[in-house]
């Protein structure tokens, strides 16, 4: 396994970790559905309804496509009021590009792994700096991607029937929104930062 | 001033991390972080939520509480709980305790916490820093335990592994021994163990008897008992050539053993009528211990287990009578013994004399209730002859001139003569045939029983005495 593919699992793996628990943080789901499980050493809230895994794994396969035949800049978690769809929330993940011989001063990933977990510490105790959360309300995930790395997952996410399309001019732009930060980490292998964004609508 | 401006501080510090930096602020974090006592940490946090209280307004903190005390378990059981809890169950949970025993603030975050994630990632990341000291600032202590240096931990180690090592070759011995059946003496230890658990009572019986047998002075009755016990128990089992030996002593033990419980009641029922038997008894017993002294004494080899069983028989013969117990006695006799059953047999047959004598005197309802003791005591005369040989010595007892001067019952002594040589060519063969001869022998005494209750037993003890007068 290369250096870059093992980089685009971590990063493909903690992209779910942070969907399940922005679901379970904003109350988007009964927290009956949510189960603990153990990652990184630490218990994170995974949803256990087989639609929404089922949803989460495909985006991330695609994420996955995405990140490893080029760049991607953001993929953002969006919770849309339910009849506009407009955009209360966004809790969006800021990536630069997976720098190569990065496991080098990292071997063992101890680093990385304890930057990991200072994310979802830092998104499970975030609400306190949000709005409460809303009622009423779904959610789609967002990614910013060039046009030329689509393109060349297209073919390959038609065939796993997980096509991706291009998102409504409606559900990207937030009126007078409030960006609140998480978490950033820069290191050799990742620069990425965590942050959340929240319209006035709320308050 | 140090101290109140350190105080002063610590709130400062606390404030930030739970409003601005929106951090979950534990007191083992604070503890950690700060360097300070966990009970100071504890204090800092109580003091930071009063404040903040008492500012009034909306405050925007939450805060967890640990309350440990003793609850009820499902079952109704008592036990001692432990619980973190929000602040707006802290009532619920104190009410549901019987006794809290300890209350206070675990956790300060400006976040309301759906679950105890967030403060165990908290302590987690805390504690991992300072994985070797995570406990200096507790105040539970243990005077007794050091940290190892690292290289005392790694010889530590390597020690654990040769250990293990070595106890993994020493059960592959084990086992292959054990397989084998090579005689090591842990294999010994465990067969033995292996054999005494299952058996109980009738092993240990044994051991406890070759135990006695190795100490050598100790002889006592449940030595005896046990011994006749096992014996009993272990004849059952075996079978064969063994068992021909074994049956040998067996059934004249058994009768042995009724007999003595027999005598023994006789011995009462004479004790309670008659002061003088007491003295006959006060001699018998320290023979008996004699007698059992000898059997603890020769058990442990099998030859001495043979002749002990010869002993039971000749006893046995001789509380029963004199027709069984004679043939049994001649050629295989060893001094020893002989000398112990003569002394008894004399003894004994003093005491069963008079016995009779003064039973007689009495009345004849006692005469029919003892009619089976009556049989017994008619033999008993014949071995008072005995008694006289053994004054003389053995070679004299096996004289037959005893019997003969016997004038009242020629019949009987010829009839006993016959039975003797029937006994005597019986000797070697099937023990179990002499037991029911034995029994014959004690049927056939039945009948002339009454013939000789009818002559005075004091005539017939001094014909005895004038024969052996005669002899001199």
């Amino acid at each position: 396994m290369t250096e870059a593919s093992m980089g685009v699992d971590i990063l493909s793996e903690f992209v779910e970790v942070c969907i399940h628990c922005v679901l379970y943080s904003r109350g988007l789901y009964p927290q009956g559905v949510f189960e603990k499980r153990i990652k990184y050493n630490v218990p994170v809230q995974m949803c256990l309804h087989p639609g929404v895994c089922a949803y989460i794994t495909n985006v991330v396969d695609s994420i996955k496509m995405l990140l490893s035949e080029g760049q991607v800049d953001k993929i953002s978690v969006v919770i849309l009021e339910e009849n506009s769809t407009t955009p209360l929330e966004r809790f969006v993940i800021e990536l630069g590009s997976v720098k190569s011989n990065w496991t080098e001063k990292d071997p063992h990933l101890f680093q990385t792994e304890q930057a990991l977990r200072g994310f979802l510490l830092k998104l499970s105790v975030t609400d306190a700096l949000l709005h409460p959360a809303s009622k009423d309300v779904t959610w789609t995930v967002h990614v910013h991607t060039q046009d030329s790395t689509l393109s060349a997952v297209d073919e390959q996410l038609v065939q796993k029937d997980f096509p991706w399309v291009e998102a409504e001019e409606k559900q990207q732009q937030m009126k007078n929104s409030r960006l609140v930060p998480i978490k950033s980490y820069n290191s050799d292998w990742l620069n990425m930062q965590l942050y959340a964004e929240e319209s006035d609508k709320n308050s | 001033m140090a101290c109140e401006t350190d105080k002063a501080l610590l709130q400062e510090n606390i404030e930030e991390y739970i409003k601005d930096d929106n951090k979950v602020v534990t007191c083992k974090w604070l503890s950690l972080m700060h360097s300070i006592d966990i009970n100071v940490a504890k204090r800092a946090l109580h003091i930071f939520v009063h404040h903040q209280r008492n500012k009034g307004g909306n405050d925007d903190i939450n805060v967890t509480f640990f309350v440990a005390g003793l609850g009820k378990s499902k079952d109704g059981d008592l036990m001692h709980k432990c619980a973190v809890v929000p602040e707006t169950e802290l009532e619920v949970v104190k009410r549901s305790l019987a006794t809290v025993t300890s209350c206070h603030i675990f956790s300060v975050q400006k976040a309301k916490l759906k679950d105890y994630t967030p403060l165990y990632m908290t302590d987690y990341e805390v504690i991992k820093d300072n994985i070797d000291k995570c406990n200096r600032f507790s105040s539970i202590k243990c005077p007794w335990v050091s940290l190892k240096s690292g290289l005392s931990a790694s010889k530590s180690a390597q020690q654990d592994v040769v250990k293990v090592v070595l106890s993994e070759n020493k059960g592959h011995a084990f086992s292959n021994k054990t397989e084998t059946g090579n005689d090591s003496p842990g294999s010994k230890t465990r067969a033995l163990a292996k054999k005494v658990e299952p058996k109980g009572s009738i092993t240990s019986m044994f051991a406890s008897a070759s135990k006695k047998d190795g100490g050598g002075n100790e002889s006592s009755k449940p030595v005896q008992k046990t011994d006749a016990a096992s014996k009993i128990k272990a004849t059952k089992k075996k079978g064969g050539v063994t068992a021909f030996f074994e049956k040998k002593g067996d059934s004249p033990l058994k009768q042995k053993d009724v007999l003595l419980g027999k005598d023994s009641k006789k011995m009462d029922a004479s004790s309670e009528r008659f002061e003088s038997n007491v003295t006959n008894e006060k001699k018998q017993d320290p023979k008996r211990k004699k007698k059992q002294a000898a059997d603890a004494d020769e058990e442990a080899p099998d030859k001495k287990r043979r002749r002990r069983i010869k002993t039971d028989l000749f006893d046995s013969s001789d509380d029963e009578d004199v027709e069984a117990g004679e043939p049994e006695e001649p050629e295989e006799e060893i001094e020893e013994m002989e000398q112990f059953e003569v002394l008894d047999k004399g003894i004994e047959e003093e005491h069963k004399m008079t016995e009779e004598e003064q039973k007689e005197e009495v009345d004849d309802s006692s005469l029919t209730k003892s009619a089976v003791v009556g049989k017994k005591r008619k033999r008993t005369k014949k071995v008072v002859s005995k008694h006289y040989e053994d004054e003389e010595g053995f070679m004299v007892t096996k004289k037959e001139t005893v019997w003969e001067s016997e004038t009242d019952e020629e019949d009987e002594a010829s009839v006993n003569k016959q039975e003797k040589k029937s006994h005597q060519s019986n000797t070697s063969e099937d023990m179990g045939k002499l037991a029911t001869k034995n029994t014959k022998a004690k049927a056939d005494p039945k009948g002339k029983a009454a013939a000789k209750k009818n002559s005075s037993p004091q005539k017939s003890k001094q014909t005895s005495l004038m024969s052996f007068f005669k002899k001199k």
